[in-house]
């Protein structure tokens, strides 16, 4: 799985041009799906026969946009002027390498500053926010900037991916390809009931493809997976983490979007119990993913959330241990036959 | 071998003070028999062109260290803390990518609470460097297993062709300086000087407080230093920036020679090599505050290439203004050869 997740990560794909991605994404499940197609919104919507009909319709997300921003406009000196996409901690981008995505393919970049040997040690240490900072792709005048970059084309903070040594992987926009990846090897799999994977976009901007997906194929259930984040970290006390790396997929009871279908939330648990599959309740009710959507459309979706255990959400390093992905794909492959029989 | 060449090789070597070794291995293949390389008991090295007994002798000096961080201790999780060496900015540290140097080199990142669970404020302010971590994916036994307290910690970077002119890498503070020290040496060497003998300082521990030029010993009658200085961006004040590709910086301050800094200024005018002025109140900031303090005095000038982004891993320099440099020392050398 991480030789796949390593080719999902390397398209860029900021919420509304997630082209990139979709492709790779296709190109992986075409011979694997009952039949494949992309809605206007851009959605990859893929229905996957299984031997069995489940009791109600089963319906699997994961998202395939990411975090990034997008270029507003350029100065006459040739600098760009940017603004986020998505909940990037402004902190993140001083100093730090983009690419762009242009019409003539990636462009490099950087998001430039003043040296502090110049700044008061109070404006030093100001966090500067998008629209107070350019981007630098060496261009000396608007002309040249031009002929290398548009209005309108969105970039990433670059991550390239990386295996940590101890089996961890570090890389940009696991945040959701490494959903996107557990939900590849679903439709790989042989499934005993049929169901639909639909690859949404825009989930970082509000959830507003899920919305458009799940209405048009409005399913009885929905199993979203996602990335959420683990705060595993050095100073943060055992019951602010959230979650924890290796300890198996994240299952949600509520979250600031959605409060979790009770029914569902016992079943997937009692299942990694059942079958030994590791599973932790996420401790906390923070963040939110496409359930949001998904839960309240057309009279209502039994919704239930089983995320990837992430550090550093929505910056180009994140982090995730590769035995989670494993128990993911374990859990959902374990609950779909429960689920069917609902 | 082309000065881009040379700077992208030294791009990729971990040069924090005390870790010089890499760079003299890098200087003896590249130099040969073409000059004697030596270094010091402190770590600078020296390259020696021409006569041993010339009438002329010139230093020129570059330093050559970079910042960075070393491992102080391991927290309980197994993340790595860190301490500064030399003035990292701790705004591009946050949440970057490190490689940490030990037996084999691991690949980590600056640990941070995710925009989700920040509470008001915490975004507000950049953490300071005694409270980063860095995350390598080990436990505590693990990392002590294959980590040492002293290790010393890079932001990870890429030597990057932004555009036609401009690069893009950590340290081109003043990895720039040395690669165009080492070009000249090159350029230098292919045929004889007559009555100059020229040395070459990459000197160490200047981003510690100019502590190898202090320990440097060395015989000439004039110094010029190279290092970075500022470029022109916006919020920067001009009067201390100089334009990206606008030519080289010609250093003016009180600690430096005017008729040294006269006879570049006139080199450069009469070959037509674009240069910009520094104006320098009291000290430079550079290793001519220290390399002035000598016995008796000598003449000292400073030139500097324009950077952007000054201590993030993501300097960016105008291949021009190295080039201009090069050519501006070599055409000084060889007009004080003639004479």
């Amino acid at each position: 799985m991480i030789k796949l997740l390593k080719k999902l990560c390397t398209p860029i794909g900021v919420s509304g041009d997630e082209g990139a991605v979709r492709a790779v994404i296709e190109n992986e499940i075409r011979p694997y799906c009952d039949k494949l197609y992309t809605d206007k919104a851009g959605n990859l919507i893929a229905e996957k026969k299984g031997k069995k009909e489940p009791k109600g319709k089963i319906m699997l997300a994961a998202h395939m946009d990411e975090v990034g921003f997008i270029i507003t406009s350029i100065t006459d000196s040739g600098l760009l002027r940017f603004n986020c996409i998505g909940g990037i901690d402004a902190r993140q981008l001083i100093g730090k390498r983009v690419a762009i995505c242009t019409k003539n393919g990636l462009v490099d970049g950087v998001i430039g500053a003043v040296a502090p040997h110049l700044l008061s040690k109070d404006s030093a240490s100001k966090v500067l926010k998008d629209d107070e900072l350019y981007i630098n792709i060496g261009a000396d005048s608007k002309d040249e900037a031009l002929s290398l970059v548009s209005l309108g084309d969105t970039g990433t903070l670059v991550g390239d991916f990386t295996v940590m040594a101890g089996g961890k992987i570090l890389a940009r926009a696991l945040d959701d390809r490494a959903g996107c990846a557990v939900l590849i090897k679903l439709l790989k799999s042989e499934s005993e009931y049929s169901f639909t994977a639909v690859f949404t976009v825009q989930e970082e901007i509000g959830c507003r493809g899920a919305l458009i997906a799940a209405s048009a194929v409005k399913p009885d259930f929905a199993v979203v997976l996602d990335s959420t984040t683990a705060c595993d970290l050095n100073d943060i006390p055992d019951d602010k983490t959230v979650c924890a790396l290796g300890c198996g997929g994240v299952v949600s009871f509520m979250d600031r979007g959605c409060a979790y279908d009770r029914e569902l939330f016992s079943l997937v648990m009692q299942t990694a119990e059942d079958e030994k599959i590791p599973a932790q309740v996420k401790r906390a009710v923070a963040g939110a993913n496409d359930s949001a959507s998904i839960h309240k459309i057309a009279g209502g979706v039994k919704t239930t959330a089983i995320s990837l255990p992430c550090r550093y959400l929505h910056s180009p390093n994140c982090v995730i241990d590769s035995k989670d992905l494993d128990s993911v794909y374990k859990l959902v492959s374990a609950i779909l036959p429960r689920i069917s029989a609902l | 071998m082309q000065v881009t060449e040379i700077l992208e090789k030294l791009c990729t070597l971990n040069l924090i003070a005390s870790n010089e070794a890499s760079l003299f291995s890098e200087a003896c293949s590249l130099f040969g028999d073409k000059a004697k390389i030596k270094r010091d008991k402190i770590g600078n090295i020296y390259i020696k062109i021409g006569a041993e007994n010339a009438e002329n002798k010139l230093l020129i000096d570059a330093h050559c260290d970079q910042i960075g961080f070393v491992v102080t201790d391991f927290y309980d999780n197994g993340f790595l803390k860190v301490a500064a060496v030399g003035g990292v900015d701790a705004r591009a540290a946050f949440g970057s990518r490190v490689l940490v140097y030990s037996k084999e080199t691991f690949e980590g990142v600056f640990a941070t609470v995710p925009p989700h669970l920040q509470k008001g404020g915490d975004s507000d302010k950049f953490p300071a460097i005694d409270e980063l971590a860095i995350d390598i994916g080990l436990s505590k036994s693990e990392a002590e297993a294959l980590i040492s307290r002293g290790d010393l910690v890079l932001l990870k970077s890429e030597f990057t062709r932004l555009s036609e002119n401009k690069v893009c890498s950590a340290a081109l503070d003043n990895k720039a300086g040395v690669a165009a020290l080492i070009a000249l040496g090159l350029k230098l060497a292919q045929t004889d000087l007559k009555n100059t003998c020229v040395t070459l300082l990459l000197s160490t521990q200047e981003e510690l407080g100019l502590r190898g030029a202090f320990a440097a010993e060395f015989d000439a009658d004039e110094v010029i230093v190279i290092d970075t200085s500022f470029g022109s961006y916006p919020g920067a004040p001009s009067e201390k920036t100089g334009k990206l590709g606008g030519g080289v910086m010609l250093g003016h301050s009180p600690i430096l020679s005017r008729s040294l800094t006269a006879k570049i200024e006139n080199v450069a005018n009469e070959k037509g090599i674009l240069i910009q002025h520094e104006i320098l109140s009291e000290s430079t900031g550079t290793n001519a505050d220290r390399l002035t303090l000598r016995a008796g005095g000598v003449d000292c000038a400073l030139i500097s290439l324009p950077i952007l982004n000054m201590h993030s891993a993501s300097e960016i320099l105008d291949l021009r203004d190295l080039n201009s440099l090069i050519d501006l020392l070599e055409t000084y050398v060889r007009e004080a050869d003639e004479k």
